[in-house]
Order: structure tokens, then sequence, then C-alpha cells
């Protein structure tokens, strides 16, 4: 019987992992760079799930005396994972998640100094060749950044996807365009956004997938001058495949 | 001395494996918790509002931490069987000095020997104990580990580069696993490992106390058959540990979702407050120290170097779900002294480097 219950976790554990990866709703959880690693991971479940079958009614090895039977108590907890993954339709942090976490739309007060000497000069400035049109949320505020006066990019294009996010903070006539940014899981999500000004706000709700096209202004937000995207256009698209940027 | 004491016949003959889940009151209290959560989870599917919108973030938040984690933990549990099939007493033996400084020291810097993060190492630790490794070597290796090892090394060189930051992190977390195991030198086994962490000394004596279970199989002697022997134990270390890692990580997304983060951060950035923010910061998070290098950037401007090198130290020893773990090998009080000993240590090395060191 224990042997029994333990193969259904593991072989139940890793059905349901490999059916995150398979749906992508896996991306709604971590970083793609661990996908690979939750692919290992599913296949190493059923494959010890396999060798409880394999392993026959002996009672444990040598190696396992004495190891108590897995608890009722201790089945229900192991299973909490796939019980709330069933229960839970999968579905990435959005607007409602913003809330609760510092929101970075730019002009974030740094010490320029201290952050060159403890980083190293090369990292993270890869994506800095890209072209203005190709650069998403997290691209142009690093280039915020970089050039740190807001007025140097008035007037510059740019074409960005995101959720909206609403906040009182904000202006009758702007919202946020907004991504999580992560490195690991959405544990460490943080919330990114531009500001844009839109005067028809009323036709967006928060959480809506939008792609926003427009000029950088300067504009204001919390006391700090930012660069603002005065949109031409705001047209309501799908969220894409894989809703979070990675750091 | 810091090896394993021998247990006494009468302890011996004790049934004294039980479950250390369920020994302990504050266990009964997190099992409690999650079986709420559980409960919450089933009703907010019936009902709109605002507990649906929190508890769908909460889901969200425990499957990234469970899901990110769980790979480590397999890995540590397949190294777990591996270690205790493949590699005998004699070999670990030999790996340890004799003398507790100097074995201290090479047990923070397993970590090289075997490749395990913050999750994986806490299955890899508790053989280790099963297998009579001292108490020292232990805690030093266990909170070291998941620094100390090649990944970690390359990750924290890819975003920091050559610098401070990297022999920062890697001295401090040596010197503070090290000088931690040795608080441990005085310490008999029984009194800091749950039962089922303690070395068995004597089988025959264990057999004759257990003898109402049926007779063990012998370990298999062909390759093939030692090797599903491995799988197996793996496979039950993984489901010993992993209700441990569950309640941690309901524990760590719970507190995600119901407190907000910005009010930490904006706590302060003098030279004292944002080393403790930073350190409890990465108690909540409880990310992964393979990548928390990248995390540790993007606060890399706005937080002093001290509280940004304690995120980096004391984040991979002792976290929200790692110290959930940490109650499967010891006791409930080694588990507090683990933590508060290594908080207050990085916190006076932390404070030491933003008030008199200049980077």
């Amino acid at each position: 019987m224990d042997r029994f219950i333990k193969m259904t976790l593991l072989l139940a554990l890793g059905l349901f992992l490999y059916s995150r990866i398979m749906s992508g709703t896996i991306l709604f959880y971590i970083n793609e760079r661990f996908v690979t690693l939750s692919l290992l991971a599913s296949v190493g479940f059923i494959l010890i799930g396999f060798s409880y079958y394999r392993r026959g009614e002996q009672p444990a090895s040598l190696y396992n005396l004495g190891r108590q039977p897995i608890t009722w108590l201790g089945l229900l907890i192991a299973a909490i994972p796939i019980v709330i993954g069933v229960m839970v339709e999968p579905q990435p942090l959005g607007a409602s998640a913003v809330g609760t976490r510092e929101l970075d739309v730019g002009g974030l007060p740094t010490n320029e100094s201290r952050l060159r000497s403890i980083t190293s000069p090369t990292g993270g400035s890869e994506r800095m060749g890209l072209l203005p049109g190709e650069r998403n949320v997290v691209d142009w505020l690093m280039e915020f950044q970089r050039v740190s006066d807001p007025s140097v990019l008035a007037g510059e294009e740019a074409r960005v996807i995101g959720f909206v996010y609403f906040d009182d903070r904000f202006d009758e006539d702007a919202f946020m365009v907004g991504r999580f940014v992560l490195s690991c899981c959405v544990a460490d999500a943080s919330p990114v956004g531009l500001i844009v000004r839109w005067p028809d706000t009323q036709s967006l709700a928060n959480d809506t997938w939008v792609e926003v096209s427009g000029q950088f202004v300067v504009g204001e937000f919390d006391g700090r001058t930012i660069p603002v995207l005065a949109a031409e256009t705001v047209e309501i698209t799908e969220a894409p495949a894989q809703p979070y940027l990675y750091r | 001395m810091d090896r394993l004491e021998p247990v006494t016949e009468q302890d011996s003959l004790r049934p004294q494996r039980q479950n250390a889940l369920l020994d302990q009151t504050f266990s009964r209290w997190l099992i409690g918790l999650g079986l709420m959560i559980l409960v919450v989870a089933i009703l907010s599917r019936f009902i709109e509002g605002p507990i649906n919108v929190r508890f769908q973030i909460f889901a969200t938040i425990f499957m990234g931490i469970f899901v990110e984690a769980v790979p480590f933990l397999l890995a540590g549990s397949l190294v777990s069987g591996f270690l205790e099939v493949f590699v005998g007493k004699k070999m670990l033996e030999r790996l340890i000095p004799r003398h507790p400084v100097p074995a201290a020291f090479v047990g923070s810097l397993l970590g090289f020997v075997f490749p395990v993060c913050e999750c994986g190492v806490v299955p890899v630790t508790r053989r280790l104990y099963q297998k009579g490794m001292p108490l020292t070597v232990g805690v030093s290796f266990l909170l070291a580990a998941p620094v100390i090892n090649p990944i970690v090394l390359l990750s924290t060189v890819a975003v920091f580069g050559w610098g401070p930051v990297v022999y920062g992190r890697f001295a401090f977390t040596i010197i503070i696993a090290t000088l931690i195991g040795l608080v441990f030198m005085v310490a008999r086994p029984r009194d800091v490992l749950v039962p089922e962490s303690v070395e068995m000394p004597n089988l025959q004596m264990q057999v004759a106390g257990l003898g109402n279970l049926p007779a063990p199989a012998q370990p298999s002697s062909s390759v093939a058959g030692r090797l599903w022997d491995a799988i197996g134990i793996a496979g039950d270390d993984f489901l010993d540990m992993v209700r441990f890692l569950i309640l941690g990580c309901m524990l760590a997304a719970t507190m995600q979702t119901f407190l907000p983060q910005s009010v930490l951060l904006q706590l302060g950035e003098g030279p004292v407050v944002s080393v403790i923010v930073m350190q409890v910061l990465a108690f909540i998070l409880s990310v992964c120290s393979t990548v928390d290098a990248f995390l540790a950037l993007s606060f890399a401007g706005t937080f002093t170097v001290g509280s940004i090198l304690a995120f980096l130290t004391f984040g991979p020893m002792v976290d929200t779900k790692s110290a959930l773990m940490f109650l499967g090998v010891f006791r409930r009080r080694t588990v507090a002294y683990l933590l508060g000993l290594s908080f207050m240590m990085m916190l006076v090395i932390g404070i030491f480097i933003n008030l008199f060191v200049n980077w």
C-alpha cells in the first residue's frame, strides 16, 4: 500500500509537471531557463515512480531500515501542489499583483558610481544595440537609466506590449503599460512599466493586454521627472505566450 | 571530540525513528496552516471578489517557488541515494580531517564535491549524518554548499564580474559557515538532530529493536540492482523532504501575497537598516542561490554594497523554504540557532563593510 501511494504521488507529480511544460503554462511560474530542468525532473519523477513498481512488495532493503511508511497527513501535504495546480487555473501575475511590489516606471534614484564599481562593465548591456522600435519595456527603462536626462529621449518613437495597470498616482488620462520582470521565478517578479498618456482610458480595464505606439515626452510621476509615452495608438492584443521579461 | 558519540544500547532499543513532521507542535501549526490554505483554495473557486484574486496570486507564487525548487530537491535526493549505496563510511572519513577546525573548514568547501543548491543540500546533509559525519562538518556544509559550488560561482561572476562582490560572497560564506559549524563542536548529535538523521551505530541492535518488522532484504549485489536501490532511496528521501519544501513554499507565498514588498524596501537605505532589509527580503523571497545574483543586481543601484553582500550570503544559507526543510534534519531549537547565528553574523559583517570599507 505504502509503495503504491508513493508510486502514485511521484507519477502524478511527474505527469503534472510534464503537462504544464507541454501546455507552456510553466512559463507563468518560472524563468524559461529553468524549463529544461523541470523537464528533466518530470522524467525523473516518472522513472522513480516506476522503480517503486519494480521494487515489488519486499520491505525496504537494509538501507531503508526503520523508515516509517507515509502517513495520510504526509500524503495530503505531498499532494498539495497537484491539488492547487488542478484546482486553480494557471494565470500569470497581472495588474492585481502590482500593488504589493515596488513599481519601477523609470527615474528611480540610483547611485551610478556605486553601481559601476560593483558590476562588471559588460553585464546587462547586450541588448543595448537594439533599434528603438524593438525595445521592450525593460529595454526602455535601462535606456532611461543610461541617459538619465528624460528630455534626451523626447520625440523618440516606441512600440511596446504590456498589460494595462491603473494607479491612483497616475493622472486621469494616463495608465501604465506594464510587465513583470523576473530572474528566477514569480516569487521575485517585480513590476516595471511605462506611463502612457492616452485620452480614452475609460475604454481600458486593468489586465487588458495592449500594444502601445507613440512618442516620448517629458512628464512627471511621484515628483520625479520621467519620460512618458504619449500614445498615438493603443490596440488590444492577446497576452504573449511568455508573459514575463527576464533580467 | 566531535565524532558522533555512540548511542547507548538502551537508546537504540527504543523504536526511535518517529515521524519528525508530527513530532513537533510547531510543525502541527504549519500543517494546520497548510490545510487551511487548501480549504480556502477550494472555497475560493466558488467566491468572486478580492479573496479569489489574492488566492490566484498566492497560487501562482506558490507554484513558482515549488516548480523552480523541486528539480533541485530531486537532484539532492539522487545524490543522497547514490551516497548511501556507493560511498562507504571509510571513504567519507578519509575526506574529513580529524581536528574539528580544519574539518569544519573542509565541510564548508564540500559543495565542490557535491554541487547542490539550498534545496538539494538538505537531503544530502541528512544522509551524511546518517553515515556518521561529524556535526560540525554537516552544519558548515549545509550552510556553505548553496554558495560554494561551481554553478553559483559562475552565475555570480557573470553578473558582478571578478570583484569585491564575488570575493566577499565566497569568503564570508566560508567564514560564517565554518564558525557556526564550530559552535556545534561540543554538542551531542542526539540533542541537535531529529531521530531520523542520527547515525545508526549498530545495525544488529536496530534489527533487534525493531523486531516486529519483517527482516530487511539484503543490498543488491549487481551494479544494476544497486543502481535501482539508489533510485528507490532517492524516491523515499524525496518524499520525506518534499513535505517540508511544500510547507515552506506555502509560507513564503503567503507572506509575499499579503506583505507589501514596497513597504520593506522603503524602510531605509542607511548603512544599518539596508542590511537588515536585504536580509529579511532574502529570507522571505526564498530565491534559489543559483540565480539570486541576477536579482541582487537589480538592487545594486539603490542599496549599499554591504546589504547586497548580505543578501547574497545570508539568503542562500537560510530562507523560508530551507528553514522549513531544516526541520527534517535538525531539532527545532537547532534550526532557530542556525537562523539566528547566520543572521547576526552577516548583519555585523554587512554593517562593517558599509561603515569602514569603501568599495
